[in-house]
C-alpha cells in the first residue's frame, strides 16, 4: 500500500474546483514519442513550458485554471504499454463505454451509434484533457498554449472539444441546484458539505487502498504499481437533457395528481429545486427556520421515512444514493460515486421554447471501479427497480424510460399517487471510460 | 427474476464430513446475519447426499449472481472458504480476494446443477417485496 501523497493524485478526484468554465479536449495520439513527451510536460513542474496537471495538494490561493487528464484503454495501448500491463486493467475499462452501452442503458436514441464521442461511428479517442478556468480569457489563453503543444511534432490530433459553463446559482438545466451530495473520502481533506453517512474508504476512489467490501482488499490495481497506485477511473458522459419535455411533463402532470409543479419536481428528484431535501422539509422549499447549508446533505431516509411518504423510494437521489435504506445486496451506503459535472448550452428560457438549442450536462463520474460503482448504479439502481422493491420502475429523471411502460409512485399517508406515461429525459450523446493516472503514472508513461 | 443455485460438491473424506457437520452450527449465526443483510435470498439450505460423500448448497434468490457477487463475497466469504476447504471441487480461496472473484463466479456457474423443474408461487415477487408486504408497507 502506497503512502497517500495528495500531490500524486489528480485534483478533481478529491475536490470540486467550482470554476465557471470547463473545456474538454478529445485527443488522438498521432506521434507516440511526441505524445509521451506531452504527458511528461504536464508534470515537469515547469509552468513556463506547459500548463501543469492540478493535483489534490492543498492550495494557498485558488489558481485561475486547473488541468486534468484521462486516458482511454486505446490510448494506453497506443502509448505502447506492455501487454502484461494492459491486461491488468479491469475488463469493463478494456471493453470501453461503447461495448458496455447495453449494461448502462445506452440504447435506442442513446446508443453508441449516435454518439458524438466514443461511439462506433466516431474516431477512437485516446486522451481527454479537462481545462477548468475562472474566466473566459484564461480559458482561451490556456487553450492556445495547449493547442501549440498538441501540434508539436504532430503529437496529438484534436478530434473535438466540448465546453461547459456554470449556470447562475449552480443550477443544472432541469432547474435543480446540483453538486450538493458528494462522498466524504477517508484520509482525504474534505471540502464538501458534510454528510451523515459512513466515510467512504479511500479505495473506493483511489487505487491501492482497501475498498468498501473489505478491510483487507481493494479493487485490482493495474500493473505496475507505479502506473496503478493513486489512479482512479471515470466515466465521461455527454448527457443531453430534454428540458422542454421535462418542463411540459411537470406542467401537465402536476394538476392531474393535485400537486404543485414544484412539489412534483421535488418528488421526482428527492430535493426541491433549490436543493432543500424533502426529508428535511416535505411541504415547502423554504422552511422556517431555514435549513443551514451544512445540513443540506446531513440526513437519512431511515428510520424516519421508511415508507417514502416524505421522499419517494423511486426518487432520483434516493435511488442513486440510498444512504441507510434497506436495499438488495446489503448496504445503501456503498457504491458511492464522485460527481463532477458542468452544464452545456444556454439557460432554458420558458418563454421561448423550441429554440432548437441542445442543452445538457458534461458529466464526470469518478470511482475506483467502473463496474462496481458507475455501471452498478446505472444498471441496478437507475434502470431497474428490484433493488428497493420497485420492480419494473426506473429512475424518473435519468432512467431509460419509455412512455408505454414508465411509472413513478408517490406514496403518502393518504394513499399512493401514480405517475405514468413519461419519456426518457436524458439522452446519452457521448461516453468515454477513462483512467485517471497519478502524477507518478504520468511520468512513467512519459518515459516508457 | 428469481434464480436458483444448486451446488453439489464432493466431500474430500469422512473426516471432512465430520468437520463440516461440526462447522455448520458454528457458522449458523453468521449465515443468518449475512442472508438477512443481503435481502435477495429467499431460501438457503445445506444438505448431505450419497451417504455423506457430497454436500449440496441449494438457494433461491433474486437477480443475477454476478450482480451481487461482491456482496456475497463480503458477507459469506468466510463461510464459503470454510466449506470449500472440505470439498474436492473448489475455487481459489479466499473467495473474497478480488483476484479470485471472477473465478468464484465461473465456479458457481460451472458447478450449478441445471434445473429440470422449478416452481414458484410468486415468480414476480422479490425478497424485498415480500418483506414489504409482510410489514404492510405501501408503494
Amino acid at each position: 500500500m502506497a503512502d497517500f501523497n495528495l500531490a500524486d493524485v489528480q485534483g478533481f478526484i478529491l475536490r470540486g474546483y467550482r470554476m465557471p468554465f470547463v473545456r474538454h479536449f478529445v485527443l488522438q495520439i498521432n506521434n507516440v514519442a511526441g505524445s509521451r513527451q506531452f504527458l511528461g510536460s504536464l508534470v515537469n513542474e515547469d509552468e513556463v513550458s506547459s500548463p501543469q496537471i492540478t493535483t489534490a495538494a492543498p492550495w494557498t490561493s485558488k489558481p485561475d485554471y486547473c488541468l486534468n487528464i484521462g486516458l482511454t484503454y486505446e490510448g494506453l495501448k497506443e502509448l505502447r504499454l506492455s501487454d502484461d500491463s494492459l491486461g491488468s486493467f479491469p475488463p469493463e475499462f478494456i471493453a470501453g463505454s461503447a461495448a458496455r452501452a447495453d449494461i448502462v442503458g445506452d440504447i435506442g436514441e442513446s446508443a453508441p451509434g449516435n454518439w458524438i464521442v466514443g461511439g462506433m461511428n466516431s474516431p477512437s479517442p485516446h486522451m481527454l484533457l479537462f481545462l477548468y478556468a475562472q474566466n473566459g480569457d484564461v480559458l482561451e489563453s490556456k487553450t492556445a498554449i495547449l493547442r501549440t503543444i498538441f501540434a508539436r511534432e504532430g503529437a496529438l490530433i484534436e478530434l473535438s472539444y466540448h465546453d461547459g459553463n456554470a449556470l447562475p446559482g449552480g443550477l443544472v438545466h432541469f432547474g435543480y441546484i446540483d453538486g450538493i451530495s458528494q462522498p466524504t473520502i477517508a484520509r482525504a481533506p474534505s471540502m464538501e458539505i458534510p454528510d451523515s453517512q459512513p466515510v467512504a474508504p479511500t479505495g473506493e476512489f483511489l487505487l491501492g487502498y482497501h475498498y468498501q467490501f473489505s478491510e483487507t482488499y481493494g479493487y485490482l490495481v493495474p500493473k505496475p504499481d507505479t502506473l496503478g497506485i493513486n489512479g482512479s477511473f471515470a466515466a465521461f458522459r455527454i448527457l443531453k437533457q430534454e428540458v422542454e419535455a421535462f418542463e411540459k411533463f411537470l406542467q401537465e402532470t402536476a394538476p392531474t395528481i393535485g400537486m404543485s409543479v414544484e412539489m412534483l419536481a421535488a418528488k421526482l428528484c428527492g430535493r426541491w429545486r433549490n436543493g432543500v431535501p424533502l426529508v428535511l422539509s416535505p411541504d415547502n422549499d423554504s422552511p422556517d427556520p431555514p435549513i443551514a447549508n451544512e445540513q443540506l446533505n446531513n440526513y437519512d431516509y431511515v428510520p424516519i421515512d421508511v415508507n417514502g411518504y416524505l421522499c419517494p423510494l423511486g426518487a432520483h437521489m434516493r435511488r442513486t444514493n440510498p444512504r441507510g435504506e434497506v436495499v438488495a445486496g446489503g448496504s445503501g451506503h456503498k457504491r458511492r460515486i464522485v460527481r463532477r459535472g458542468m452544464p452545456y448550452g444556454p439557460l432554458y428560457d420558458p418563454t421561448s421554447p423550441n429554440d432548437g438549442i441542445e442543452r445538457g450536462l458534461l458529466g464526470l463520474f469518478i470511482n475506483g471501479n467502473l463496474a462496481q460503482q458507475f455501471e452498478f448504479l446505472m444498471s441496478t439502481w437507475i434502470n431497474q427497480g428490484d433493488f428497493v422493491g420497485l420492480n419494473n420502475m426506473l429512475d424518473p429523471l435519468v432512467g431509460n424510460n419509455a412512455p408505454q411502460e414508465s411509472k413513478f409512485l408517490i406514496p403518502s399517508q393518504e394513499g399512493t399517487k401514480t405517475v405514468t406515461g413519461f419519456s426518457r429525459f436524458v439522452i446519452t450523446r457521448g461516453s468515454l471510460y477513462c483512467f485517471l493516472p497519478s502524477t507518478t503514472a504520468l511520468k512513467y508513461l512519459a518515459n516508457l | 427474476m428469481q434464480n436458483t443455485l444448486t451446488l453439489v460438491l464432493t466431500i474430500k473424506s469422512p473426516a471432512d464430513y465430520d468437520a463440516l457437520t461440526t462447522l455448520l452450527p458454528l457458522l449458523k449465526s453468521q449465515m443468518d446475519k449475512a442472508f438477512s443483510t443481503l435481502n435477495i435470498v429467499h431460501f438457503a439450505r445445506v444438505v448431505f447426499l450419497d451417504n455423506n460423500t457430497k454436500v449440496a448448497v441449494i438457494t433461491e434468490f433474486d437477480g443475477d449472481f454476478s450482480t451481487y457477487v461482491q456482496d456475497f463475497a463480503e458477507n459469506l466469504g468466510q463461510v464459503f472458504d470454510a466449506l470449500f476447504e472440505h470439498t474436492v471441487e473448489a475455487p481459489p480461496l479466499p473467495v473474497e480476494d478480488p483476484q479470485n472473484i471472477q473465478a468464484f463466479i465461473d465456479f458457481s456457474h460451472k458447478y450449478n446443477v441445471s434445473v429440470a423443474y422449478f416452481y414458484s408461487a410468486y415468480p414476480d415477487l422479490t425478497v424485498l417485496n415480500i418483506l414489504d408486504l409482510a410489514k404492510g408497507k405501501q408503494g
